[in-house]
């Protein structure tokens, strides 16, 4: 009734289970313990019961010749030796090869077990391989078509972050092309040999992660190198062109429905264009402690920015200092438009204003209203 | 898994066989006891407990019903509070909308699509048994917020950012958003279960164009739920997201647009209409046939009427916001296709007067419901039509108006057709008729208690009394007699009639569960396949399974047409087509066994998002709750062995449970 | 009045028309029929969407009526066939009929011609959609901004008008008769939706758009109204009024309302309210021209105490007849009663007339100074503030002494 194996798992788990109420007095932290402690309980019982149930893979008609020839080579010692050395190597480089190590050999000593199990099992040793698979399989497809994938598509995005712009678009295209071509091919000839199949897959991941490698040893390209030392918490918001802050500056918007005003720039004069008023206007009045939205549409020749000027606001450093509190658009170009999001929480008070206006265009500007 | 069974060749080890499966249990075999239903994969036992299931949750969602009504029976009610009575009209619409319409259809889907198509049970019976447990456990899970510190108080629309953590703060919405996740699961699994099933499991002669039209219909709502749950599944994961994972998708300070949650709640939401409402549909087409002795009228007008609503529903759903500020153009054009959905609507109802048009009409209690949800529905649906005028919904929207419409289109179609469809298959499904008596006082007090209940409410959306409200004052009920007050008051005394008549359906249960007479085998003169096995049908359904040569393959065997005078002349009783049947059983029937995985799946998901509402630990542990059953399901032989089994001939006439 | 006539006449034809689909059910409904007929009389109820009091309500009632009287008669025609068919086809005996499947010549023609009907109805639609959708020949704006559970309305600058500064104010909208008012609506919170049945449809104030109403009254007169996009816990107490002016009328509200502050007489009770107010209310409640005792000016920070970030701006909240978002009267029963039953020429004077100390509602001010979240459901006990760090979302409760809200009263009544 009660085989080796079940003594074993049943015994394991019982003393988990122990070790699990002791956690529960001994420790304040339980959690990471806890979840571990449990973890192992729920796999050794369910082991302890897949060894009673098969009874230790013993049949009917126990034969003393099963284990003779049925046994079949096995890549499990080579990956848990090289568990172990990643174990110890890990222990001298870095946390992150302890722990592959330690799934390495997790993995190596669950595969070996359900191996030899497997072997055991009947003495028809394509039976058995079946037996192995049936447990198996469902485990290792998944985790080995993730890992596959991972790779795949890390080593494609290596790729993107060093090619050129363009190019990474064309390359894109060129991919998916590939990629579809390849599966209209595979659907319309399903005869098509296995071994063909699997060789063009392969290829095919083989030359991305090829690719990817050469990538990443070439370092990004250039503008992403330059984007990462630049610095984006200050906008600069005089009338020059500001090196970090108007780089890529956008033309076009898509918000539409949730404009307040729309502020245009023609022949050097600047208005507001409201939504039912029909005239321009040169004050807006909006709400406080709402975001506002507004447009800076520029027909002058020149490229502008509009700038809002909220007034001071305190300095976190040194205490007492303020500084001026501007928010802007980037550059615009001639024709282009730029969104402008406001957001003030208390009403403008006696002597103090809030106003739009646009460097570089003296005796124009805006007056922000907020009652 | 094949459930016909047909000689193929299997695979069996060459030397020794092994007594134990790879499953860690055997699959169960009990057919009796609480086991039988807890472990069953029959598609009449699962679609039973659907059923019931359904009907306990209109039980809840009738009370809470009940609370607001008191509530609102009076100025200034003191029933409920504000935040309660926000949960109640919240949980309200969610139970009847998801924990008793879509359930009591998928019930009797997976009770009778089978049954009409000449299967012996639907495609994937595991996946079956799942979807029943995910709903039950996702109803359960939704309902225990109620004892843990509230439940969903945004309405059952959700919108944003009202839902946000900010503005509710309780756990109420997440255990919505969860839940409905969970009965999404089995509403999905199911619509695929059952589309498959109709597609390939059709009985031998059986034609799409000769299929029942409740098949018809159900199969039209699975193709909407096959594409309608996934767009509300999105919507909660970014709803779940926000509330326990900081994410900001509706979060205007940061850029978000509030209209996308009510675009993909609606896009889910207007198509769920029709998903709730052509079940209905199907069964009525199914009633008004049987008892006028006749034919449905425009066979294919009411499928292609049925598939063409189930496409244009898709491009209605911003009717639902006019007052929204979509801009004209987009107004205009959903106005125009609301308009347009009318007409394939009208079309049913159309066939179903010509239906009886001619005929030999019968007035059984499922013929009045069915009757009932004609003149009912057109109300809701004449209503409607106002709605789609854009300008005119503008003042109508968000008032008892649309309340009132609404239920007109539920009430009066959706639960009457059910109402129809329980007392016209209560003999097929239990062998017993329902008492013929007490269902017309259950008619006429559920029909007079509904237009009470609802009829007034036209009345008060068009005097300008708005929805969700927690109470409303005399100052704006106007003068005179029958001013809002009034009214409000009568829809609350039409509402305790209307719970009368229901209680009077669940009386009618009782009374028929004791009553020890059995009806008979075809005690309405029906049409269908259905009817052409015992009641209630064995487990394999037909003991050979019918080749199908008419619309209405039953009717035509019993009945042929007398070539002088065009009338139907009888040629054979139910009882000689089933002597027939008995005497040319199949040998060898081959039946899905009964498994333990699904349920303890299903159980595996309420305890993951418990975990991820209080604490991931417990989410874990459900993780691998679920893992293990998923394993256990997988590694499960499709059949028990033989050695299972106790007693081998103890099942049935002819049925060899064991197969090969 | 002739137009009410119609109005009540075609409400009296749905309302039968509702009734006539169940006639099946006659006998029994008999009482039920005879109560609905009446339905057209229930009167003055003062948010019915059919009597409209301006143009753009107007074009959405000249568009529904045809069309419920349109579906009213198909409802009708249906329900004849049914009632003929039931008692002509009922089982007598006869020989079961030929089973025939349908004449696809009739279903084709019965289906064209709802699909006539409903093509006739949608061309006006469309008309009616675009009208009301213009904004291009507005005279007037009012901002418009939705909160948990108020609104509040700000004018901008319109000279025209003699709005030199913007004004700020809540609870009420006053517009001027016989202009074209545009609101632009927007929201600080959740999704609210604005909507005077008498004068136009609703629109939803959504958070981060502007969104435009068209208003205009013909007469001067009270039009009240009600949040209709669910908002939360207080949805049913968000309420709001119009108020429509003559123009010489609205000339004066906007000349008190861009009038300067007055602070109370020295040593009054009144005073000693204005202390209370500076130490307690003007955390988040701006009053414009107020002073601290220092002489500076008190500048409300709401944003800091309240989740949404604003609180009514009271400078005259005596000009107003109601508080708290249009949820309580600020005016005693009686005088309020004076006010929304004067003739519509005489609308004007008695609503300029302000609140008066013998006609202020003491009863609910005096509450709600008390303890706000008894009388109207918020968000303002402090344990349930986790989730907006702390802030109120409404009035919180104060803890005031009698004495101090005898004091703050005497104060808010100086604040005409």
């Amino acid at each position: 009734m009660f085989s080796t194996g079940f003594k074993y798992f049943i015994g394991v788990t019982v003393l988990s289970v122990v070790a699990l109420i002791m956690s529960l007095f001994v420790l304040d932290q339980v959690a990471l313990a806890g979840v571990a402690i449990s973890m192992l309980i729920v796999v050794t019982a369910l082991l302890a019961g897949i060894a009673v149930v098969t009874r230790d893979g013993q049949t009917k008609t126990s034969t003393p010749e099963l284990s003779k020839d049925l046994t079949t080579k096995s890549i499990w010692p080579l990956v848990t030796s090289i568990g172990v050395v990643l174990l110890a190597l890990g222990l001298v480089i870095s946390s992150l090869v302890f722990f592959s190590g330690v799934i390495v050999l997790l993995a190596a000593l669950a595969e070996w077990m359900v191996k030899s199990w497997s072997e055991r099992s009947s003495r028809d040793a394509s039976y058995n391989s079946s037996a192995r698979k049936r447990l198996l399989n469902p485990i290792e497809f998944p985790v080995l078509a993730a890992l596959g994938l991972g790779v795949v598509i890390y080593s494609f995005s290596r790729i993107m972050l060093t090619v050129n712009k363009s190019i990474g678009a064309s390359l894109f295209i060129v991919f998916g092309l590939v990629v579809l071509i390849t599966g209209i091919l595979f659907a319309v000839k399903p005869n098509m040999k296995r071994s063909l199949v699997v060789a063009i897959c392969v290829l095919g991941a083989v030359g991305i992660f090829v690719a990817g490698i050469i990538s990443a040893s070439t370092g990004l390209r250039e503008d992403l190198v330059i984007a990462k030392s630049e610095s984006h918490e200050h906008p600069e918001c005089g009338a020059e062109r500001s090196e970090h802050f108007d780089k890529l500056a956008e033309g076009n918007l898509s918000l539409r429905s949730s404009v307040d005003a729309t502020i245009e720039l023609v022949d050097g004069k600047l208005t507001a264009r409201i939504v039912g008023f029909n005239k321009p206007q040169n004050s807006v009045t909006i709400r406080r402690s709402t975001a506002t939205n507004f447009i800076f549409h520029n027909l002058d020749a020149k490229e502008y920015r509009l700038v809002a000027d909220l007034g001071n606001r305190a300095v976190a450093e040194p205490e007492g200092k303020t500084e001026k509190n501007l928010v802007c658009t980037q550059l615009t170009a001639q024709g282009a438009e730029q969104a402008l999001v406001l957001k003030i929480d208390k009403p403008a008070t006696v002597g103090t204003s809030y106003i739009l206006s646009v460097p570089g265009i003296e005796g124009q500007s805006i007056e922000l209203v907020v009652p | 898994m094949a459930i016909i069974e047909r000689e193929t060749e299997v695979m069996v080890p060459v030397t020794v066989t092994p007594t134990s499966t790879y499953g860690v249990l055997k699959r169960p075999v009990s057919a009796t006891g609480w086991r039988a239903w807890v472990f069953t994969v029959d598609h009449k036992k699962l679609g039973l407990m659907y059923g019931a299931t359904a009907m306990f949750f209109f039980i809840v969602g009738g009370v809470e019903a009940l609370l607001i009504r008191l509530q609102l029976a009076a100025p200034n009610g003191k029933v409920l509070n504000a935040d309660l009575y926000n949960q109640m009209f919240t949980m309200h619409a969610t139970t009847m909308v998801f924990l008793f319409v879509m359930p009591m259809a998928a019930g009797l889907a997976n009770y009778f699509i089978p049954l009409q198509i000449g299967a012996r049970d639907v495609a994937f019976p595991r996946i079956n048994a799942l979807g029943f447990w995910l709903l039950l456990f996702g109803g359960i899970f939704i309902n225990l917020s109620w004892f843990l510190g509230g439940a969903a108080d945004g309405g059952w629309f959700m919108y944003a950012p009202n839902s946000g953590p900010v503005f509710s703060p309780t756990n109420g919405i997440d255990f919505w958003a969860f839940g409905l996740q969970i009965a999404g699961i089995a509403s999905l699994t199911g619509a695929i279960n059952l589309i498959v099933t109709v597609l390939n499991m059709r009985a031998p002669g059986m034609t799409l164009m000769k299929m029942p039209i409740f098949t018809w219909m159900m199969t039209v709502v699975q193709f909407l739920l096959l594409f309608a749950v996934p767009v509300i599944t999105v919507a909660l994961f970014l709803l779940s997201f926000q509330r326990n994972f900081g994410a900001r998708f509706f979060d205007v300070a940061a850029g978000a647009d509030p209209l996308l949650w009510q675009h993909l709640f609606w896009i889910f939401g207007h198509p769920e209409v029709y998903i709730l409402v052509l079940p209905a549909f199907g069964i009525v087409s199914e009633v008004l046939p049987v008892f006028s002795r006749k034919p449905l009228f425009g066979y294919p007008f009411v499928v292609f009427s049925g598939a063409a609503i189930g496409f244009v529903g898709w491009g209605v759903w911003a009717h639902h916001m006019f007052a929204s500020g979509l801009g004209p153009v987009s107004v205009a054009v959903f106005s125009l296709t609301t308009m347009a959905i009318a007409v394939p609507t009208g079309v049913k109802i159309i066939n179903w007067t010509l239906t009886m048009w001619g005929g030999k009409l019968y007035f059984s209690t499922a013929m009045k419901f069915s009757i009932g949800l004609i003149v009912l529905f057109t109300v809701g649906g004449l209503s409607g039509v106002t709605h789609s005028v854009a300008p005119s919904d503008t003042q109508q929207t968000d008032t008892y108006y649309i309340v009132a419409h609404f239920h007109y289109v539920l009430f009066g179609g959706a639960v009457l057709g059910f109402f129809s469809g329980f007392y016209y298959w209560w003999p097929k499904m239990f062998g017993k008729m329902l008492n013929e008596k007490l269902g017309g006082w259950n008619f006429w007090l559920m029909v007079i208690g509904m237009n009470l209940t609802f009829g007034p409410m036209h009345i008060l959306g068009l005097q300008g009394q708005p929805r969700r409200m927690y109470q409303w004052t005399e100052a704006r009920a106007g003068e005179g007699f029958f001013n809002l007050a009034f009214w409000n008051l009568i829809a609350s005394i039409g509402s305790f009639v209307l719970a009368v008549g229901i209680l009077l359906f669940l009386i009618n249960v009782v009374i028929t569960a004791r009553n020890p007479t059995k009806s008979p085998l075809d005690p309405w003169n029906s049409r269908s396949l259905e009817w052409m096995t015992s009641n209630p049908p064995k487990e394999h359904n037909f003991d050979v399974i019918p080749t199908v040569h008419h619309l209405d393959e039953f009717f035509h065997r019993k009945y042929e047409e007398d070539s002088a005078t065009h009338t139907m002349r009888q040629i054979a009783t139910a009882e000689e087509i089933m002597a027939e049947q008995e005497r040319n059983a199949d040998k060898h029937i081959h039946m899905p066994s009964p498994s333990y995985w699904p349920i303890v799946l299903a159980g595996a998901v309420p305890i993951i998002t418990f975990g991820m509402i209080f604490s991931h630990l417990i989410a874990v542990i459900g993780g691998v709750i679920l893992l293990f059953a998923a394993f256990g399901w997988a590694l499960e032989p499709s059949t028990a062995p033989e050695s299972d089994f106790e007693n081998n001939s103890s099942q049935g006439t002819a049925l060899d449970k064991v197969g090969h | 009045m002739n137009h009410s006539q119609r109005h009540s006449n075609l409400k009296t034809r749905v309302a039968s028309v509702l009734l006539v689909t169940s006639k099946k059910y006659q006998k029994i409904f008999g009482v039920a029929m005879a109560t609905m007929f009446a339905a057209g009389c229930a009167q003055n109820a003062p948010q019915d969407t059919w009597q409209p009091k301006g143009p753009n309500a107007k074009i959405i009632d000249d568009l529904q009526q045809p069309v419920f009287a349109v579906a009213g008669i198909i409802g009708l025609i249906v329900a004849v066939a049914i009632i003929y068919v039931v008692f002509k086809y009922k089982d007598r005996g006869q020989a079961i009929p030929e089973q025939t499947h349908g004449k696809p010549a009739l279903e084709i023609t019965l289906t064209i011609i709802p699909a006539l009907i409903l093509a006739v109805v949608a061309v006006f639609t469309f008309g009616a959609i675009f009208k009301l959708a213009k904004t291009d020949d507005t005279e007037m704006i009012i901002n418009v901004t939705g909160q948990q559970w108020w609104w509040e309305y700000d004018y901008p600058a319109q000279n025209e008008f003699g709005i030199n500064q913007p004004i700020i104010s809540s609870g009420q909208l006053v517009m001027p008769v016989g202009t074209k008012v545009l609101l632009r609506e927007t929201s600080r919170d959740v999704i609210h939706s604005y909507w005077i049945p008498a004068l136009n449809g609703k629109r939803d104030a959504v958070p981060g758009r502007v969104q435009t109403l068209r208003l205009e009254a013909d007469a001067p007169g009270l039009f009240a109204g009600q949040c209709t996009e669910f908002c939360g816990l207080s949805h049913a107490n968000m309420r709001m009024e119009a108020i429509a002016l003559s123009k010489a009328d609205f000339a004066k509200w906007v000349a008190n309302q861009q009038a300067a502050y007055v602070a109370p007489a020295k040593d009054s009770l009144a005073q000693q309210g204005e202390a209370v107010f500076l130490n307690q209310c003007v955390r988040c409640h701006q009053v414009n021209g107020l002073l601290r005792a220092d002489g500076t000016p008190a500048i409300a920070a709401p944003d800091e105490n309240v989740w949404s970030g604003a609180a009514p701006n009271l400078t005259h909240l005596m000009s107003r007849n109601t508080f708290a978002g249009a949820t309580f009267d600020l005016l005693s029963k009686q005088c309020r009663d004076e006010v929304w039953n004067a003739p519509s020429d005489e609308i004007g004077a008695k609503y300029l007339a302000g609140v008066t100390e013998d006609c202020l509602n003491q009863k609910d001010l005096r509450a709600w100074l008390r303890n706000a979240p008894a009388m109207k459901p918020m968000y303002a006990n402090p344990t349930q503030l986790t989730a907006t760090g702390g802030k109120y979302r409404g009035m919180p409760y104060l803890a005031l002494s009698e004495d101090d809200i005898s004091k703050l009263v005497a104060y808010l009544l100086t604040l005409k």
